[in-house]
Formats: C-alpha cells, structure tokens, sequence
C-alpha cells in the first residue's frame, strides 16, 4: 500500500503555516505598511511553496509489517516504525481539510509518533483501518 | 455483563502525600516572610505570619481532603489509583504494561515510615508516583514484581567498591546541583549564610597557590572540591549495593542517605548502555545502565565489569552481545560532521595559547588546560569516526555504537519496539550516507552519524 500527499492538501497545511506570519505580521505592519504587505506575501508565498515542494514528495509504504514515510527533495527524512507495535492512530480532519478531502494522520508508536499530514481523505481512512486491523 | 472484581490489595496513600501538596503552597508563602525578616519590619512581619497561618490552615485542609479521596486499589491483573474531589480521576496500569518498580526512600520519609513508589510502563512517559507506608510499598512491589532468592550476582567490596564509587560519580550533574542549591540558599537566608564556604573556598585557594600560578589554583581548587563532593554523593548512594536476577526480575538496592530499591522485568529492558568515560578509560571498567519501559537509566549503574570480562554481564542480560571493532567503511564517510567541534575548539584554544604567549605570558599555564581537553575531544572524536555504527548481530541484537562529547556509548537494544528516522543533507546524499537516529520506548534516541544510506535502510526493524 502506498500512500501520498495529495495537492489540496499540501495547499491546506501551506496554509496553515501561514497562520504564524498572520500573527506576527502586526509588528511589521506597525514599522510601515509596505513592509507589512511585502512581510505576508514573503512568508505565505513560502510557507505555501515549501508544504508544496516538501509534501508533495512525501511517499509511504506500508508492507511486510512496516510503516515507512519519506519526504524532503534537497533535505531528505525517512521514518521507518513496525506496525505490530503501534497503539494508536489519530485522524484529524478541519473544516478547511473536509472541504479539500484531505486528512492529517498520526501515528502513535511506544517509540514515537509520526505524522502524516496532508493525505487524501480515503488514502487517511485506508491507512487508519489498516494500521488498526481492518476495523473501520 | 460480568461482575465487578473485589480488588485484593486496597489502602490510601501515606499522610506525607498531603505534605507533599502543601508544599507547593509553602513555597509562595516563604517568600514574603523571608522578605520581611530581611528588612526586619515587625509590624509587617506580624501581618505577613498572620496571612499565612490562615492559608497554611486552608491548604493543610484542602490537602486532608485531597488526601483522604486518592488512594489504591489492587487487582490479580491491574493496578487502580484513584484522586481527586470534584474532579475525579482514575489512573489504571496493567501488570503486562509495568517495567520497573522504584523504591526510594530520603532521610525524611525514613523518619515518617514512608517510601516513594515510582512504577514506570512499557510506553513514554507512562510513569506513577505514589507515596505509601513502607511496608505497603514492600508488599505492592513483590505483588507486582517478586523479588528475586537467588544470591546477588555483582556486590561490589573492596577494590571493585572503589572502582564502582570512582566510576558512578558524576562531576556535572553534582557541580549542577551544588550551584543551584547555593543559589536557593542565598535567595532564601541572604548571602551571609554562603559567605562563610566562599571564605573557606578562598583560604584553601590560597593554599593552592603555594604551588601553582594564581588563575590554576582556582581551577584546581574547584576541581578538587567538585570531584570530592561527587565521589562522596557516588560513595552514599553505592552502600550496600546488590544486584541480583532470577524469576525474570532484576534487583538492585542500596544507598545510605537515600535508600533506592528497583526492581526491572529482564524481559521489558529495552537497551543496555556500556558508557567508556573517561575515568572508565583509566580503571579500565565499564559502568553498565539499563533502560526498560518509560525508565531510562538511573543515577547510578547497575553494574561495573572489568574489559574483556563480559561474563557477569551476560549472566545479567544473557542476550548481550559485547561492542565489536568498526561496522562502518570509513571511505565517504563525514570527517566535518564528527571533528568540527572538537577541532574547533582545539583551533580556538592553541589560538588563545598563541596569542598569549606573545601577549599574555603569565596565563599560557591557564590556558594549556583548554588545549588538553580539546585534544582529548578530538581523540574521542576520532575514535567515533572509526568506530561508530549501528548493526544487528548474528544474535539478532542492534548494538549501536556512538560518542558524544568524552564518552563512547556501547548500546546493545534488546526490543523490536524501536522507530529509526533517516536524515540525508544533500552532501550526505552525495556520497549515500546519512546519521540513522534509533528512537527507543523510554524516549531516548541514539544518534549515529554518517552511516551507510543503503545499509540503514534496509536495517532490520524486527528480531
């Protein structure tokens, strides 16, 4: 089974890094509004290019009794977790995510947690009733 | 639907719990006495007692109430912890989910017939704090984990004493807690309760500089005092220490001041960690800590063996494989990522040295020391490089091999239940290489540096 980040939904969580640059966009806004609109359309147009170019080629696997997630083009991660040990999985999904049909996933292991952000919400619901033995 | 369980084993919790919530509140109120005493303003000081008897009175018995609604109950399968009034709030830990029972018991709750029962699980951050009377404690512990009735395996006398007090002392963490508790007790009584050690610290300083330059003796003397003080804390907590194993249940107990008791489940020790310092380096011992569950190593080593004799260890932990020569093919491998702060510091250091020489020559003595230290950084550095790696042996074990700053970490990781997290920066990827970091239960990470790419992902993750 493999398992990718869907467009809308990398757009959703590019959006959702916009929400700091919104917060700290009235202390520049309060040295001169042009900086202020130069501030918010910089930190938005990277927040929503980085989710875009980062998410977009998250790739995951899950086979022989394992999860595994890579993503990053020039800084690459990959998380390898045994699925027999996971003890939770977590679907979140937002106003914003149900309308773009998407899902953040998150995978709770003793070990750690992994987070899955941006998937398309079948590929999320897929992954969830697999990972927790084909329970719906 | 089936009856309810009669719990075999119930109580409430030892008096000295409601203590331990009123202490918080005694806290707030200590500061605006001492305030008042410091400018020894009667009146107001008279005001300030008055306020706070009446709000000792109100947290004393909010505390009682607290205290009479938490409690325990004890099942063949579960253990249940109740609290709380309005809010209540039940807590409930399954036996096959406990790893480690922790008894300690400080001067304080010897004096009240009180222990700290701490109960650590199989998941991070799964741990339990009761306070009960000791022999409630006692008989919780041996219901949960039994204790062992073979002979101690490792009861360290004489030189092995020695060797055990000279390599658990930890001169970081005991110059960490003796200058955080001179800075409480100044903020509390003034500086005039410190100044009589700061007078003695300076006579003896002087003494030291007798036979050394002025700017060494300082160093020397803080040195001297920080390793004693260390070897005593290491000396207290090793009395009478005893490690013993059987029924699948390792114990450990000693201490003089502070008595610990911990009892770990040998089938939940997640990893067992040969820590090379350097006192270790010198006597030639290493010290061994185990985590298991949400525990991860305590203060003091579960035991100390000698190199080359690793049978004590595997009479401990029979599935312990003994850290092996170099796994990883130096060719591609990351000079800057193990040398760039130790040879940094190396490069500053010889620099000040220089620049004194020529400018400073009454401190060049002071400054040699910064120039060892660094070279023995890079030693240690230069032996990662060699030597770090991560590997499942033929015994189906990962032994996991790794420095950071003078220590050399030997781990050997005894459970399936780990995540390893990939990172390559693109001139890691260049080259197919990448640091390979191994979560583990208790939430420890092991962080091994330049590893082959290929090779770490295709690790095996299950035994």
């Amino acid at each position: 089974m493999e398992i990718r980040c869907s467009t809308a939904g990398a757009l959703a969580m590019g959006l959702w890094w916009c929400v700091p640059g919104l917060a700290l966009s009235p202390f520049v806004f309060w040295q001169s509004p042009a900086a202020g609109i130069l501030f918010l359309l910089g930190w938005c147009g990277a927040a929503i290019l980085t989710c875009r170019v980062r998410l977009g080629s998250l790739l995951g696997r899950l086979r022989a009794g394992e999860l595994s997630v890579s993503r990053g083009v020039l800084f690459q991660t990959s998380c390898r977790m045994p699925t027999r040990f996971i003890s939770g999985v977590t679907r979140v999904e937002t106003p914003l995510l149900r309308r773009l049909h998407a899902s953040v996933v998150v995978v709770h292991s003793p070990a750690g947690t992994l987070i899955l952000p941006g998937l398309d919400a079948d590929d999320a619901r897929r992954l969830e009733s697999a990972l927790t033995g084909g329970r719906p | 639907m089936t009856a309810p369980q009669t719990p075999v084993v119930q109580g409430r919790y030892h008096i000295v719990y409601s203590l331990h919530l009123l202490k918080k509140g005694l806290f707030f109120c200590l500061v605006p006495l001492v305030q008042a005493l410091i400018s020894w303003d009667l009146p107001s000081l008279y005001g300030v007692l008055r306020q706070e008897a009446l709000i000792l009175l109100a947290l004393a018995a909010v505390s009682l109430v607290l205290w009479r609604n938490t409690g325990w109950r004890q099942y063949p399968d579960r253990l249940e912890l109740y609290s709380g009034v309005l809010l209540r709030r039940r807590r409930v830990l399954r036996r096959s989910e406990l790893a480690v029972v922790e008894i300690t018991r400080n001067p304080f709750l010897q004096l009240l017939g009180a222990a700290r029962v701490t109960l650590y699980g199989c998941r991070v951050r799964q741990t339990i704090t009761l306070y009960l009377p000791r022999r409630a404690a006692t008989a919780l512990a041996d219901a949960l984990l039994p204790p062992p009735h073979k002979p101690p395996l490792f009861k360290p006398v004489g030189g092995q004493r020695l060797s055990f007090v000279m390599v658990s002392a930890n001169v970081i963490s005991t110059a960490l807690l003796l200058t955080v508790s001179l800075r409480q007790t100044e903020e509390m009584l003034g500086a005039a309760v410190t100044l009589p050690i700061r007078d003695n610290l300076t006579r003896l300083e002087q003494l030291v500089e007798q036979v050394v330059p002025a700017g060494v003796a300082w160093l020397f003397t803080a040195v001297f005092l920080l390793w004693g003080a260390s070897l005593l804390v290491s000396l207290l907590r090793t009395v009478g220490f005893t490690v013993a194993r059987s029924g699948g249940v390792i114990l450990c107990h000693g201490g003089f001041i502070l008595r610990t008791e911990r009892r770990i489940l040998a089938a939940a020790v997640s990893a067992c960690d040969v820590r090379v310092t350097p006192v270790a380096r010198l006597l030639r011992r290493y010290p061994v800590y185990l985590t298991a569950g949400s525990y991860q190593a305590g203060d003091v080593p579960i035991l100390v063996y000698k190199k080359g004799q690793t049978d004590l260890l595997q009479a401990l932990m029979p599935g312990f494989e003994p850290p092996g020569g170099p796994t990883e093919n130096r060719i591609g491998r990351s000079a800057p990522m193990f040398f760039w702060k130790s040879g940094a510091c190396l490069t500053f250091s010889l620099a000040l040295l220089g620049v004194s020489m020529w400018q400073l020559p009454a401190v060049t003595g002071l400054l040699v020391i910064p120039c060892v230290l660094s070279a023995a950084a890079v030693l240690v550095s230069a032996e990662g490089y060699r030597l770090e790696g991560a590997v499942r042996t033929p015994g189906r074990v990962l032994t996991v091999q790794y420095s950071r700053l003078f220590t050399r970490h030997c781990v050997c990781v005894f459970t399936p239940d780990i995540n390893f997290r990939l990172f390559a920066s693109p001139f890691a990827q260049s080259v197919g290489r990448c640091n390979l970091t191994v979560q583990l239960p208790c939430g420890g990470r092991l962080r091994v540096r330049s590893v082959n790419r290929y090779r770490a992902a295709h690790l095996p993750l299950e035994i």
